[in-house]
């Protein structure tokens, strides 16, 4: 038996990639309490609200965003303004942001902002948790941290969220003001709750994430008659562990799965889901149907929608043993009806009226009074995605370098994926060192150079690397690349070749555990690296490591410390000869040194690895709860694998990515920051979301 | 800044509040303070804030750039620690001479038996103990942990001075801070003479690891031992209350190699309750 604790505060770690949620452009959220206005006229009629204004609210807030909307699948960053209102100035003890279902705090910066009462230990409590910030382990302590003043006391906070590819609808952010309890009149707490928009970014669902039977947050089932309730079950998915699945009745009735809300790129968009089913052919079937802005719904292809592959099969006919109520209640409809034993994908070019709008969707199997197709039957579906129409390519490596005897000869590839939808055009050449001609290189050959690539489709392009009758030493080329893409309409990947004798015997022998090449035929070695998260995830195989650093401990850190999963493990410390150790910031959410001029050393420990990556970028620390707090500036980080090859590049802050894929094996990777700015100031490397596993 | 006059730069040493108002100097000189230097100061550090807590300082904070995870001045303690005689008589006694004072009476009188079997242990309690399995704590970063059942008022929560506060896995107790120990404070309620639990020692990760647990009555009462797991018990009966009992995992001073030294405390399965 346990006692029940009336002050507690939990986090568990987890986490993605970051990004901000949108450009700058403040203030575009602003919301005030409800105690806002008389505050506000007390501000500006002071003298006559602090004689007139017993009944007062005394401590409120005003609070406003930078950002206006959220990207889905992604780590955003919200920066909050919040103003403190006291005619009393009490302080607040804790300013915390909750958050709906599903989504969680990553870290929480306090930016800016006049502090008093310095002797508070403020703790960073809730990360990856719904609700995280900052905490007085003495509320109410009566002096709080966070100053107030009666025209309201600006504080700046950065808070890190993750939003999950399937969230939907309105983000509503609930920010809590605690106060410090030093003043009367109560109340001495306040509270605002900001939306953030849906803003039509690609949506995904790979019911992955869930614990089977459960459905995602925001979807639901339901069962007319004797339809069997939609489930998430792992015995038959398409990407592992788990797809949707209802059942075939062999009686009258409908399973109904509608999924979340979720808002509609003002381009338009295109639903995208695998899908398999085994219903008794011609009788039981399935169809999909659409509601726009929460109106009725009604078959995808009556309101207009459009199949671009995966259409229906067929047409749910009448069974003469199953009249009135016995029969399918989508009688006549088209649907998807028969047997299809394999996953396959369907694709629909939404109605235009939904462009702009809030949709949600509806996966209906109807079922007459007799008859099922032989277990395991029914419908499953996953991996479904809504996508604006137009394509997205998403391309790496951003570079590649590879290193082979002479005469001998290698195979590299480049990666193409549509993540949007429509059709994706791509061209690779081999061109001039700015990509504004053709070039040359007669040790570089391309096949398959250029396609076609549906909504969800990639295709790799084979670089053929043949270095025949070249001396020892270094070349290289530019693989220029086009796309139809808008944002991606032009990219350069530049190629490196080293020969030199003697290659292949040196790696034959170091790595003959699988990593070289020796069992391919092929000589040498190679190194892909990527500056795009997404780019490099399509070239890692399923079961890699990731880790966000969320909620750990904190504070200073004496010997190694062990991350990863059941498969790829690995050790962080410093260098050998460090001045220190490792030194976690609460609330932070990155890993870091605590001597500045010390490296971050990421050793592998389990499976064999040759795909990692990471945001590493440059932070100036202070307190993590003073006015200077992570500060990110241009600073220029260092990466270096263990086998010496090594990255050197400018980060801005976290949205900072770099990752390697290389044909041997990866033993350490060495993370530092150079020298001091011009300003003298000293910039700490810091790692998050680290990915650690094999190439696909 | 002058570049050549901050190399290198080590972020100042936790539980040292005070001291980061000279965290400049510090920094720049990249002199280390020694954990013992750091025990030395805290102790000098908990009687100026135990002086100093009622006061709610309007003054801001001074030395503010300092690179730090801590708070720029003085490390506190919540207000309700502050406000407790009984304890602050006894934590005065404790750090003015080194030595608890058994004269006194206010804090216990600095005997105490000690109980290695849980059975036994509560085989020798009075009826209407309790017990604190802690099922309530969920895995992560908290603050003081307040219980009050059948009379008994406790907090679990880190010693004064403390850099952090608590760090807990799912079902127990352990603090965030490496150097910080966990600490069970009686402030009120119906007096204790008993207390026990298991006591280990965790790596990073909340993982039991081998180390060495040292808990301490506020009466003086200590008792080391080589942590096992969780399943180490320790409990304690004494002739007079106990205000608090703090529970230490120093590190570990011959690591195998490569092996981090760091250990944290860590705490379940608590028992609260009094002598026969």
């Amino acid at each position: 038996m346990s006692a029940l604790p009336y002050h507690n505060a939990a986090s568990a770690p987890h986490g993605r990639r970051r990004l901000a949620a949108n450009s700058p452009s403040f203030p575009k959220v602003v919301a005030v309490s409800k105690t806002f206005p008389i505050n506000l006229l007390c501000g500006l009629l002071l003298l006559i609200c602090v004689y007139a204004a017993p009944a007062r609210a005394d401590l409120s807030a005003t609070v406003s965003s930078e950002q206006s909307s959220y990207v889905r699948g992604r780590t955003n960053t919200f920066v909050f303004q919040i103003g403190l209102i006291s005619q009393n100035f009490e302080g607040a003890d804790n300013i915390h942001f909750g958050f709906p279902d599903g989504v969680t705090v990553s870290a929480v910066r306090y930016l800016d902002g006049f502090h008093t009462c310095p002797d508070a230990l403020l703790l960073a409590l809730g990360m990856g948790a719904q609700d995280g910030g900052f905490f007085n382990p003495g509320h109410p302590s009566g002096c709080g941290y966070f100053a107030s003043a009666t025209t309201g006391e600006p504080h700046r906070f950065a808070v890190d969220a993750e939003i999950p590819a399937g969230y939907g609808g309105d983000l509503p952010i609930l920010v809590s003001i605690d106060g410090d309890g030093c003043c009367d009149p109560p109340p001495h707490d306040d509270s605002v709750t900001l939306n953030f928009a849906d803003n039509g970014s690609p949506a995904r669902w790979s019911f992955d994430d869930v614990a089977a039977p459960a459905l995602p947050a925001g979807w639901s089932a339901a069962v007319v008659a004797a339809g069997e309730l939609w489930l998430s079950e792992s015995d038959t998915s398409d990407t592992a562990p788990n797809a949707l699945h209802a059942g075939n009745a062999d009686s009258s009735g409908e399973a109904v799965l509608t999924s979340a809300g979720v808002a509609v790129d003002a381009a338009g968009g295109e639903l995208r889901f695998r899908q398999r089913y085994a219903t008794d052919s011609g009788r039981d079937g399935g169809v999909l149907d659409i509601a726009i802005d929460e109106g009725a719904f009604q078959d995808i292809v009556a309101a207009g929608g459009q199949f671009s592959s995966g259409g229906y099969s067929g047409t749910l006919e009448a069974n003469a043993d199953c009249a009135g109520a016995d029969a399918n209640p989508l009688l006549g409809r088209a649907a998807w009806t028969g047997a299809q034993d394999t996953y396959s994908t369907v694709a629909v070019t939404l109605p235009a009226a939904a462009a702009g709008h809030k949709v949600r969707f509806r996966w209906r199997l109807g079922t007459d009074c007799t008859g099922a197709a032989p277990a395991p039957n029914g419908w499953w579906i996953d991996s479904v995605e809504l996508t604006p129409p137009s394509p997205h390519a998403v391309i790496g490596p951003a570079k590649l370098a590879v290193s082979t005897a002479s005469g001998a000869q290698r195979s590299e590839t480049i990666g193409i994926a549509n993540a949007g939808g429509g059709a994706l055009s791509y061209a690779l050449a081999i061109g001039s060192d700015d990509c504004a001609g053709a070039g040359s290189a007669p040790w570089l050959h391309l096949a398959n150079s250029s396609g076609t690539l549906a909504g969800g489709a990639s295709a790799d392009v084979a670089v053929q690397i043949d270095a025949s009758g070249l001396a020892d030493g270094d070349y290289s080329a530019q693989l220029c690349v086009t796309t139809n893409d808008a944002a991606a309409a032009s990219m350069q990947i530049p190629v490196r070749l080293n020969v030199a004798s003697g290659t292949c015997a040196v790696f034959d022998r170091v790595f003959a555990n699988g990593f070289d090449d020796a069992d391919n035929g092929e000589c040498g070695t190679a190194l892909r690296s990527f500056t795009d998260r997404d780019a490099f995830l399509r070239s890692v195989a399923d079961g890699y490591a990731e880790d966000a650093f969320t909620g750990l401990r904190t504070g200073y850190i004496n010997g190694p410390i062990d991350f990863g999963n059941d498969a790829y493990t690995y050790s962080v410390f410093t260098q050998d000869g460090a001045l220190g150790g490792l030194y976690l910031f609460a609330g932070a959410g990155v890993l870091s040194t605590s001597a500045a001029d010390d490296h971050v050393v990421i050793t592998f420990t389990g499976a064999p690895v040759n795909a990692l990556g990471g945001n590493f970028w440059g932070r100036l620390f202070f307190s993590n709860v003073d006015v200077h707090l992570n500060v990110d500036a241009p600073t220029t980080i260092v990466l270096t694998l263990d086998n010496g090859s090594s990255e050197t590049f400018t980060a801005n802050g976290p949205d900072d990515f770099r990752g390697f894929i290389a044909a041997s094996r990866i033993s350490s990777l060495t993370v530092s920051a150079l020298d001091p700015t011009a300003d003298g100031e000293r910039y700490w490397g810091v790692v998050d979301g680290l990915i650690v596993g094999r190439a696909r | 800044m002058d570049a050549a006059v901050v190399t290198p730069i080590q972020r100042p040493i936790a539980g040292c509040g005070l001291l980061v108002s000279d965290a400049g100097r510090y920094l720049r000189s990249g002199a280390f303070l020694s954990r013992e230097d750091l025990m030395k100061r805290s102790n000098i550090l908990l009687l100026v804030v135990l002086a100093t807590a009622s006061a709610h300082a309007s003054s801001t904070a001074s030395g503010s750039t300092a690179r730090s995870g801590l708070a720029t001045t003085a490390t506190p303690i919540p207000e309700q620690f502050a406000g407790n005689a009984a304890l602050q008589a006894c934590a005065d006694q404790l750090f003015a001479n080194g030595l608890d004072d058994a004269t006194n009476g206010a804090c216990g009188n600095g005997s105490a038996g000690v109980y290695t079997d849980r059975a036994a242990f509560i085989a020798a309690l009075a009826p209407g103990y309790i017990k604190n399995g802690f099922d309530d704590v969920a895995h992560g970063a908290s603050g003081g942990l307040n219980y009050a059942e059948a009379g008994f008022e406790y907090l679990v929560y880190t010693q004064f001075g403390a850099s952090g506060a608590l760090y807990n896995g799912a079902g127990f107790v352990s603090t965030d801070r490496v150097s910080d120990k966990i600490v069970i404070y009686f402030f009120g309620g119906a007096p204790v003479t008993a207390i026990g639990g298991n006591v280990w020692s965790s790596d990073f990760s909340l993982r039991p690891t081998a180390g060495t647990i040292t808990l301490r009555l506020d009466n003086g009462t200590t008792e080391t031992l080589s942590s096992n797991g969780p399943d180490d018990f320790r409990g304690f009966i004494a002739d007079a209350p106990i205000f608090s009992l703090t529970i230490d995992a120093p590190d570990a001073t011959s690591p195998p190699p490569g092996a981090s030294p760091d250990r944290w405390p860590t705490l379940d399965e608590l028992i609260i309750g009094n002598g026969p």
